[in-house]
């Protein structure tokens, strides 16, 4: 099935629904049969232990990875059936924070910033460029020679870089990975802050983290994964105060 | 009722052996896949070449011109070890046949063989290296996540710098292989430089330039596309990209061998 019908949870409601999607790791199912939905506009957190396949998800839901069964669906439309153009135009209209910072380490970081601006228009000349990434850097409080390559910059500054690469196509669905990890916590609160201008602009934002802070700031709902299931799911406040035997253990761990 | 049955040892070989073979023919058909979207892509890229035009410039550079040096080093040994061999046999310096030799040796044959080598050595273990680093730190999944496919942004511009490259090295080695060891020829006999040059000029035909160029971009299309198949080919694991770095150079060694071989057989058609 390539495509899904406009319902309560189409893709008017829910621009990305992830269906029975199961991934596989040496016969091992490290996602198995996830079913997820994120609403527009909302920001969902996706928490649970180390190896619970937070970050798999994110990836699986982004459209990064490949499942071995089951699909998502990007506005009614299964991802992993587009065409070439059709899903380059879905990823440019996505942004993702890597938990690695992954940034490109041949390139500089003005290449590393300038890429996804190209790729969504490759005749933006390189002034113009050039400013949206000074502007970038000022968002977050950055003050980098941006001909620097990312092995010449702090971990935590790699971080940040990711951060603006993710967002300086201004997105409209956000994946953040563990955005928290290798971050002081001035730099947090300057990416927080950003993310929440981003919600409030209507970004729909899924952040995989066991961070209380960042839950607190941003999200609406709660997905609480264990061995690469859905243990529970609904409203923040709801998850958060739950005493569920299963659950709450599991929450107990947010930082 | 024996406690211990004896081990299906059979079943679990032929079972072992049926894994093996799905496997083998589940590779053989992503392999195929893989290729036909790195050449599909190859024909768009001038559509993308903002993005990888400096991947291929780099490449250009890696490639063919800082190995310039090695491949004119090795083209010139092997023009000096004609020379030096064939300087035993009484008019062999001084007759037509040197000339024929020298082309046939250093221009249709073991000039581009050896010149392959040189860049599966130098940049086709560079190409698996670094595509395979960037699978294990993400890089790739970052290229995806812009919208950028990494088989067009990477694996293009490397697969069209090292053809490139590929042609002008060994357009350069034979130029230098050949002047070189008639430079030699002439230090050793008391044919004048000139002379030997045109005697060279009087020997070549035109299906040795034309098997030189084709041998020389064939070579370059398999040493890059093995290159970046393989370096996509690694997994999560860093211990990954050695063990396909090596795969990488044997199978671009036999696929430049079986080419060669093929090449051979179609530009010597008429002689059989």
């Amino acid at each position: 099935m390539s495509s899904k019908p406009i319902t309560e949870e189409g893709p008017l409601h829910a621009p990305l629904i992830m269906e029975n999607v199961t991934v596989s790791f040496g016969g091992r199912a490290a996602l198995d049969e996830l079913n997820l939905s994120f609403k527009r506009g909302e920001c969902t957190m996706v928490v649970g232990g180390s190896g619970s396949g937070k970050s798999l998800a994110l990836k699986a839901a982004a459209g990064l990875i490949v499942p071995d069964e089951g699909t998502v669906y990007f506005e009614g439309r299964s991802v992993f059936s587009m065409g070439d153009a059709e899903y380059q135009k879905m990823q440019a209209r996505t942004g993702f924070h890597f938990q690695d910072a992954a940034l490109w380490a041949n390139k500089s970081l003005w290449e590393n910033l300038s890429l996804p601006l190209l790729a969504v228009d490759s005749t933006l000349s390189d002034d113009w460029i050039s400013t949206r990434i000074d502007e970038a850097f000022a968002s977050v409080g950055l003050n980098l020679d941006s001909s620097l390559r990312p092995a010449s910059i702090s971990t935590g500054q790699r971080k940040m870089i990711s951060f603006l690469r993710a967002v300086i196509t201004e997105p409209e669905i956000l994946f953040l990975d563990d955005p928290d990890s290798f971050l002081d916590m001035g730099s947090l609160r300057k990416l927080l802050a950003r993310a929440v201008e981003f919600k409030r602009r209507g970004v729909t934002i899924i952040v995989a983290t066991n961070n209380k802070m960042i839950g607190e700031a941003l999200a609406d709902t709660v997905a609480v994964l264990s061995e690469g299931r859905v243990v529970a799911e609904g409203p923040y406040q709801d998850i958060m105060n739950t005493d569920d035997p299963v659950i709450a253990p599991i929450l107990r761990h947010l930082a | 009722m024996n406690p211990y049955p004896p081990p299906r040892y059979i079943e679990l070989m032929i079972e072992a052996l049926g894994n093996r073979i799905r496997q083998f023919f589940a590779q053989i058909i992503y392999a195929a896949g893989f290729q036909r979207y790195l050449f599909k892509e190859t024909f768009f890229f001038i559509r993308k070449r903002r993005i990888g035009f400096r991947v291929l410039i780099m490449q250009i550079l890696f490639t063919g011109v800082e190995a310039l040096s090695i491949t004119s080093l090795m083209s010139l040994g092997l023009g000096a070890v004609i020379i030096i061999q064939g300087s035993q046999y009484s008019n062999f310096l001084t007759g037509g046949l040197l000339y024929r030799i020298l082309i046939v040796v250093i221009a249709r044959e073991l000039g581009p063989l050896l010149t392959a080598f040189v860049v599966i050595a130098r940049s086709g273990s560079a190409i698996t290296t670094e595509l395979g680093n960037m699978v294990v730190s993400h890089e790739m999944e970052a290229y995806m996540s812009v919208g950028i496919h990494p088989v067009s942004q990477l694996g293009v511009p490397r697969l069209i710098g090292v053809a490139f490259s590929m042609v002008i090295l060994t357009v350069y080695s034979n130029v230098f292989g050949l002047l070189g060891s008639l430079g030699l020829s002439a230090m050793l006999t008391r044919v004048r430089f000139v002379d030997h040059l045109a005697g060279l000029f009087a020997n070549f035909r035109m299906m040795d330039i034309v098997s030189s160029v084709a041998k020389s971009f064939v070579f370059g299309v398999i040493i890059a596309a093995t290159a970046v198949y393989y370096g996509f080919s690694v997994g999560g694991a860093i211990t990954e990209v050695p063990v396909k770095t090596i795969k990488s150079i044997g199978m671009s060694i036999i696929l430049c061998i079986i080419a060669d071989a093929i090449i051979i057989l179609l530009t010597n058609m008429g002689s059989f």
